[in-house]
């Protein structure tokens, strides 16, 4: 079914100097454009070296086993959305990407990592459906992970996306809700929500529960009535459950994990799992 | 993090949990409020195809859906909503993200559905983005949307009048 777009398109186009087939639109974004000033090829190499220095054998047998057959690219929505474009395919965005810095051993300009990071920022999605077409099933999107965390060490990132990592880095979760903004959210839930269904509760810091369930951070902000959803259905069931507020530790959308800030990554989910093994919960229910 | 390698606790999706629910019999589906229109499943590439819920899911929209037609290609196979990997949040990047989305489209719009489920807020983003970009005629509903509207209250839970 032919559909047609019903906004306006961008402008100016943007054509990659290292790849001239790789055409697009250019579209203004603080977090790669304005980063890229700042790099210096030392900084680019030893960004490089952390991340592809050790040549581990998981890195050497993906970007070794590949026969850039190209069948990964019939997989990938990008590609097919944009009429069968071969730079939207994903061993491309490999080619572009991590064999470029591989064959160059890092000493690449500023302009070449922008180039990268808009490729492994803004047209993957690291899906995995491109592995589940490889005949050799390599992951793919695990080479993508690591250009992005190349990218991450420089600090060229999408400004959104690096304004919600920072958003986690202080507070741990993604809208800088403090403790008592999200204590008063729930509880002014339950009291609204008892005019719905009878006795309803919003249970907090409970021990011993059979579940406990962790929202994400945009719910108590914006989309209350997930948790007032929530709250009826294990009402309903009668399930033993609870809400934690407690070491900040609660918004269980882990942004960073798609920037690759590894650290940053693992204090979430320690904290997650700190506080369910600390209520004594059964059951870890997450957002949707 | 080694400690946590095997932990005291079991980690769901609440689309996992809600299967639960509905399979043990603790939530019952009320069949007068079942969701009449047509109804098609957006499958998460995470809980999928990493997670493989597909059934669970599945379960739950046959359950309280009485027309639910399947997109095609589904289950593992299905495409990605253009959200995930963090690509939700970037606003700036919204018409070329849209652009890259046509297949979603297509897949949505062959199945006829006017109600897409989205088990998962980044899938809700990204079709969203997509509604708004291409202007087409779909609604989209959460997982707790449509067990909230379609279960079975007992009397005894009803608000008193007044």
């Amino acid at each position: 079914m032919a559909v047609k777009p019903q906004v306006l398109e961008e402008k100016e186009v943007y054509i990659s100097p290292y790849f001239p087939e790789y055409v697009r639109p250019k579209i203004e974004d603080p977090g790669l454009d304005e980063t890229i000033k700042r790099l210096t090829p030392e900084k680019i190499e030893k960004a490089y070296q952390a991340v592809f220095g050790k040549e581990t054998a998981r890195i050497k047998a993906i970007i070794e086993t590949c026969i850039h057959c190209g069948l990964c690219a019939e997989a990938c929505q990008w590609y097919l959305s944009n009429d069968r474009d071969p730079t939207y395919s994903p061993v491309a965005k490999v080619k572009m990407s991590a064999w470029e810095l591989i064959k160059r051993k890092g000493k690449v300009e500023p302009g070449l990592v922008y180039h990268i990071a808009r490729v492994v920022f803004t047209e993957c999605n690291i899906c995995h459906r491109c592995s589940l077409y490889c005949p050799f099933g390599l992951d793919i999107t695990f080479i993508i992970g690591l250009v992005r965390r190349f990218c991450f060490l420089l600090g060229v990132v999408p400004q959104r996306m690096f304004e919600m990592n920072q958003a986690f880095m202080a507070t741990l979760n993604q809208v800088w809700i403090s403790q008592s903004d999200y204590i008063d959210t729930l509880m002014w839930r339950e009291e609204e929500g008892m005019y719905e269904l009878k006795n309803l509760r919003v249970p907090l810091n409970k021990e011993g529960v059979e579940v406990i369930w962790y929202p994400l951070a945009a719910e108590p902000k914006a989309g209350v009535y997930h948790i007032d959803r929530i709250a009826k259905i294990f009402q309903v069931a009668g399930v033993n459950w609870a809400m934690v507020t407690i070491n900040d530790a609660w918004d269980s959308s882990n942004m960073p994990m798609f920037t690759r800030d590894f650290f940053t990554m693992q204090r979430i989910v320690k904290g997650l799992y700190e506080n369910a093994a600390k209520f004594r919960a059964k059951k870890l229910v997450l957002t949707e | 993090m080694l400690g946590y390698k095997e932990l005291p606790f079991e980690i769901m999706h609440p689309g996992e949990f809600y299967y639960e629910l509905l399979v043990s019999g603790r939530l019952k589906i009320d069949p007068a409020k079942k969701i009449k229109e047509p109804v098609t499943l957006q499958d998460p590439c995470n809980i999928i195809r990493r997670a493989g819920a597909a059934e669970k899911f599945r379960y739950i929209v046959r359950q309280t859906c009485e027309n639910f037609i399947e997109m095609y290609p589904n289950r593992e196979h299905n495409f990605c909503c253009n959200a995930g990997g963090g690509l939700a949040v970037l606003a700036q990047w919204l018409s070329h993200k849209a652009r890259g989305n046509r297949v979603k489209v297509e897949q949505i719009m062959a199945t006829g559905a006017k109600i897409v489920i989205t088990p998962c807020h980044n899938c809700n983003t990204g079709l969203k983005d997509i509604i708004g970009y291409w202007k087409f005629p779909v609604k989209l509903m959460f997982l707790d949307e449509l067990l909230v509207n379609t279960m079975h209250i007992p009397e005894e839970l009803l608000p008193e009048e007044g």
